[in-house]
């Protein structure tokens, strides 16, 4: 349905051209690149031998990968300096507006890095002199702790001193051996680090005294020259200089302000083109050359052939060639409209369709809205719903689209069944009021279940047809065999439940045991049809050993698998049954208030729990008893080349 | 919760791994091979170390070896660590930063040496993002110091950065060693309070030989003052109360000898033999000793593992000896007086 139908597409062109053919199919975002080393390798870039293309075939022998050109780094990294140093938030990548050559960027981008940096280096500096004194400052919190001079202490001729900080540990142990320690020991104060202490010794046991400091992990307050005084005078000289240098940070932010108020936009600019470089760079690897010429090989869908070939055609002696590659698998590029999209999310968690399969997006988008609409089906919550997707789909597009598609589906519902913030007496019920017709809607749930499952064989069977895989479409359990049995056993069952005969038992009981046969002997009939021999594979008796379980777990999977979708019918009830629950509590509370508080607590679990379990029971059934019938989804996903 | 939950796994798992610790047989067999190529290809080929020496192309390389036999403890741990959740978990990881410290100290004294830097076994906590290119151009040990910026080992090493050569590679092994032990006391007291004894007893007597050792090694060779090597011992020992441990320090070595004589540590120096030579080995056995025992008698507790821990790290110990051994042309009953492990007639 829509799978994209997948071309190679090869394309040789002049080596000056490669950026800017890099970039233009970029801008498109229409091919998957694959290595065209490889391509060359395996033969695959056929030239037509005439004058026009001899050279390009000569030199073909001649092949070697792109060296990566990482001198872009260097300057992307100036760049983003740049804008670290402005602080200029994230920026949108897109295409540039300008197109300079690397001397000119790199030109530019030092230009302004000298002018910026001078200045950033000195507020850096301004802001590494401001945190010392804002340290300094917080280890002599104490001013009357110490009210001698640091000039004296600096002026002492046969003793030396120190501040520092001790641990508390480390002061103990200093304590317990005080009486071998030749020094004066002060506390002056606390940090955040420890105890601030000053020590005085006797200059000539200076080496033994900072041997012993140093064990005992002590750290070094060193106060400067240009401070002197007692710590009160100390303290008043540290606030100054704060001061001043706070102004000095003051003029050098502003004129970092001007610089970027100048060269900002320049910047993004050139960061712009930078990535866009660096991209082209990133993406060479994949490409092939020669002295003359590049070679590029890529996955385009066949519908944009015709832009792509408009788009290159603007280059003169470039060689396209497109061809259909039977011998690999291709990418797969799924495209759905509006209504299906966001649930290209559900299936990317299961995996990938593969090129030969069809894109089960469509069947799985309706009959997911089905099943949940049918489980949650409630007009007013499915608005809350789908208010919430609008919400999210700022952020998360697509998750935003699931939620707005499933809340309308639960609208609808919601006014078939009567609901409305899970009242039953707001609105009436178009169709039924599922707690007043339970049996009703369990046996509808079965019956859409079938319905499900009978639409899943057939998309099973024209897939295989595709694949052109006799063995599993025709004898598989999941392909025509598969089906007639489960018509056959529907058949039989439904006919006992209403009492009627559709078809005759024995009939039926011949079928299913003929459908049994097939399916036992898939292998053999497989390659009896096709003459291939021998008709087992390696293991015989390990193949019908095999089947046979194979055989139980299909009868059990198909009446499992059909009693499975009750549950639909067992949640809507459920979904009523709840909100009855809150509505008792409330009543029960018995004032007006209380009731209102009751049911707006039960509408927020429903939405919240509820709306969680019939989102996961509801893709449970699509995985397990859908997907696992049509769809193996073990295709590669098709991935453009961008600009982002 | 009860030892049966904790540790029936985990000792399970363990009692297989000790399984397959090197026989008697195995240690004569590897001293009997004629040269180090068929040592490496005997424990490549008949034993458990084949699975990280299967690359091994070098046979002269001996630290190579000695990595790799490393990296072999380290998965074994991280195997056990597997078993463990939250506190416990957490003990045993910090068990693993003694190989990092053992590996710090390997980088410390070849940039003292001004060797070119070793290889080491890995750098596997998060304390060290090691880029090898970066360190590859450290020069001096400040440079090191700063490139632990941001690692508990910073703090440790900081104080030291100045201190004059002799003595410097002393103060940063004793600093990282006692940071280690200060690291496994502080996880060990969220451990169950039997658990926490049982750690406690086996490490403190751990503790107290290497603050012997250190005490020793400070008087004799590096002159230290004993106001500062106080300071450097490890706290949490078994044995010794501060006044006991600043009473050796401030011994010379002889009356630290009788001290040491008069307690249980006294086989340290009560031997015929070489004191200084062995007397690491004789701590080691000490200890080996120890830890079989703990291992024997444990009975669903922590140590099992710890024990084993230790068992692997003595043997590979061992087996480097052994290599050596070979390379210097050791008789075999010579090498085996260089061996953790007991083997017939050494003392």
């Amino acid at each position: 349905m829509a799978v994209e139908k997948m071309v190679m597409l090869n394309v040789i062109g002049d080596i000056h051209h490669v950026d800017n053919v890099l970039k233009d199919l970029m801008v498109s975002g229409k091919i998957d690149l694959v290595s065209a080393i490889r391509e060359i390798e395996e033969n695959d870039f056929v030239l037509n031998v005439s004058d026009e293309n001899l050279e390009k075939i000569v030199d073909l022998n001649d092949i070697k990968p792109f060296a990566r050109d990482n001198s872009y780094r260097n300057l992307i990294q100036k760049a983003e300096d740049l804008k670290r140093i402005f602080a200029i938030e994230a920026y949108e990548k897109t295409m540039p507006k300008f197109s300079m050559n690397k001397e000119e960027i790199s030109e530019r981008i030092n230009a302004i890095y000298e002018e910026v940096q001078e200045l950033s280096k000195k507020i850096e500096q301004t802001e590494k002199s401001l945190k010392e004194i804002d340290d300094l400052h917080l280890n002599f919190t104490v001013p009357e702790s110490l009210s001698v001079s640091i000039d004296e202490l600096r002026n002492l001729n046969y003793f030396e001193y120190k501040f520092g900080v001790l641990s508390r540990e480390n002061r103990i142990k200093l304590k317990k051996n005080y009486e071998n320690i030749l020094a004066a020991i002060l506390h002056i104060g606390t940090n955040k680090y420890g105890e601030i202490y000053l020590i005085i010794y006797p200059s000539i046991t200076k080496e033994k005294m900072e041997r012993i400091l140093g064990s005992l992990n002590f750290k070094e307050i060193v106060v400067p020259e240009s401070y002197y005084g007692n710590i009160a005078d100390i303290r008043i000289q540290l606030e100054d200089n704060r001061l001043k240098l706070m102004k000095e940070l003051e003029s050098h932010k502003g004129k970092l302000e001007e610089l970027k108020e100048k060269y900002e936009e320049e910047v993004i600019s050139l960061l712009i083109q930078l990535n866009l470089k660096e991209k082209i760079e990133d993406y060479k690897g994949k490409l092939a050359r020669s002295n003359k010429f590049f070679y590029l090989a890529g996955w385009i869908s066949e519908s944009d052939k015709g832009e792509i070939e408009r788009i290159l055609n603007k280059y003169d002696k470039l060689t396209i060639l497109v061809n259909n590659k039977t011998n690999v698998t291709p990418p797969t590029k799924i495209k759905n409209n509006w209504l299906f999209r966001p649930f290209e999310v559900l299936l990317k968690m299961y995996g990938i369709p593969s090129h030969d399969e069809m894109d089960p997006t469509p069947f799985l988008s309706i009959s997911y809205m089905l099943l949940f609409g049918a489980m949650f089906g409630d007009l007013g919550q499915g608005f809350i719903i789908l208010l919430g997707g609008l919400l999210i789909a700022k952020k998360n597009k697509s998750f935003g689209g699931l939620l707005v598609r499933l809340g309308l589906s639960s609208m609808i519902f919601g006014i078939l069944y009567g609901e409305m913030f899970g009242l039953e007496e707001v609105i009436p019920a178009l169709v039924i009021k599922p707690f007043e017709n339970i049996n009703t809607v369990l046996i509808a749930a079965i019956i859409v279940g079938v319905a499900l499952i009978l639409v899943a064989y057939i998309l099973g069977l024209i897939n295989s047809i595709k694949r052109r895989d006799i063995e599993e479409g025709l004898f598989g359990k999941e392909g025509l065999a598969g089906f007639i049995f489960y018509i056959c056993l529907l058949a039989i069952i439904g006919g006992i439940a209403i009492g009627r005969t559709i078809i005759p038992t024995r009939l039926g009981i011949a079928i299913i045991l003929a459908c049994v046969a097939c399916m036992a002997f898939k292998e053999p009939l497989a390659n009896l049809i096709t003459g291939k021999r021998p008709l087992h594979g390696e293991d015989v008796a390990g193949y019908y050993i095999q089947s046979v379980f194979s055989l139980i777990e299909v009868v059990l999977s198909m009446l499992s698998g059909t009693i499975s979708f009750i549950r639909v019918g067992a949640f809507t009830l459920t979904h009523v049954g709840l909100f009855i629950a809150f509505e008792t509590i409330g009543e029960m509370i018995g004032t007006s208030a209380g009731s209102v508080i009751m049911l707006i607590i039960g509408n927020i679990v429903i939405i919240g729990l509820e709306g969680l379990i019939v989102f996961i029971q509801g893709l449970r059934l699509q995985y397990y008893e859908l997907f696992s019938r049509y769809y193996k989804g073990d295709g590669k996903e098709f991935k453009p080349i961008s600009i982002k | 919760m009860s030892g049966e939950r904790n540790f029936s796994a985990v000792n399970t798992k363990v009692r297989v791994l000790k399984s397959r610790l090197l026989s008697n047989e195995d240690y004569i067999n590897l001293m009997q091979e004629k040269s180090i190529k068929e040592q490496i290809s005997y424990l490549r080929d008949r034993t458990v170390y084949g699975e990280v020496l299967r690359d091994i192309e070098s046979f002269h390389d001996i630290q190579k070896i000695e990595i790799a036999l490393k990296k072999y403890l380290i998965i074994q741990m991280k195997k056990i660590i597997r078993y463990f959740s939250k506190e416990y978990k957490e003990y045993y990881r910090a068990m693993l930063l003694r190989y990092e410290i053992e590996d710090l100290k390997l980088y410390l004294r070849a940039i003292e040496r001004k060797d070119q830097l070793p290889d080491v076994a890995c750098f596997f906590s998060n304390n060290i993002t090691f880029n090898y290119n970066k360190w590859k151009n450290i020069e001096n040990i400040s440079q090191f110091i700063e490139h632990l910026k941001g690692t508990i080992y910073y703090d440790a090493l900081l104080p030291h950065k100045d201190a004059d050569d002799s003595r410097i590679l002393f103060y940063m092994e004793m600093s990282l060693d006692k940071l280690y032990f200060t690291e496994l006391k502080s996880k060990s007291e969220k451990l169950s309070k039997a658990d926490r004894i049982a750690i406690e007893k086996l490490l403190g007597e751990n503790i107290d030989l290497l603050n012997i050792e250190w005490i020793y090694r400070g008087i004799k060779f590096y002159r230290l003052f004993p106001e500062e090597l106080i300071n450097y011992l490890l706290p949490y020992g078994l044995e010794f109360k501060y006044k006991d441990l600043k009473k050796m320090c401030y011994s010379n070595i002889d009356e630290l000898k009788d001290i040491i004589l008069g307690t249980k540590y006294g086989f340290l120096f009560d031997t015929q033999k070489d004191v200084d030579l062995f007397m690491e080995r004789r701590i080691e056995r000490y200890l080996y000793y120890k830890f079989k025992e703990a291992f024997k008698k444990g009975n669903l507790n922590v140590l099992i593992p710890i024990a084993y821990i230790h068992l692997l790290e003595f043997e590979i110990r061992d087996i480097i000896s052994i290599l050596e051994a070979k390379r210097y042309g050791l008789t075999l009953s010579e090498t085996t007086n260089y061996l953790v492990k007991k083997i017939e007639g050494s003392d």
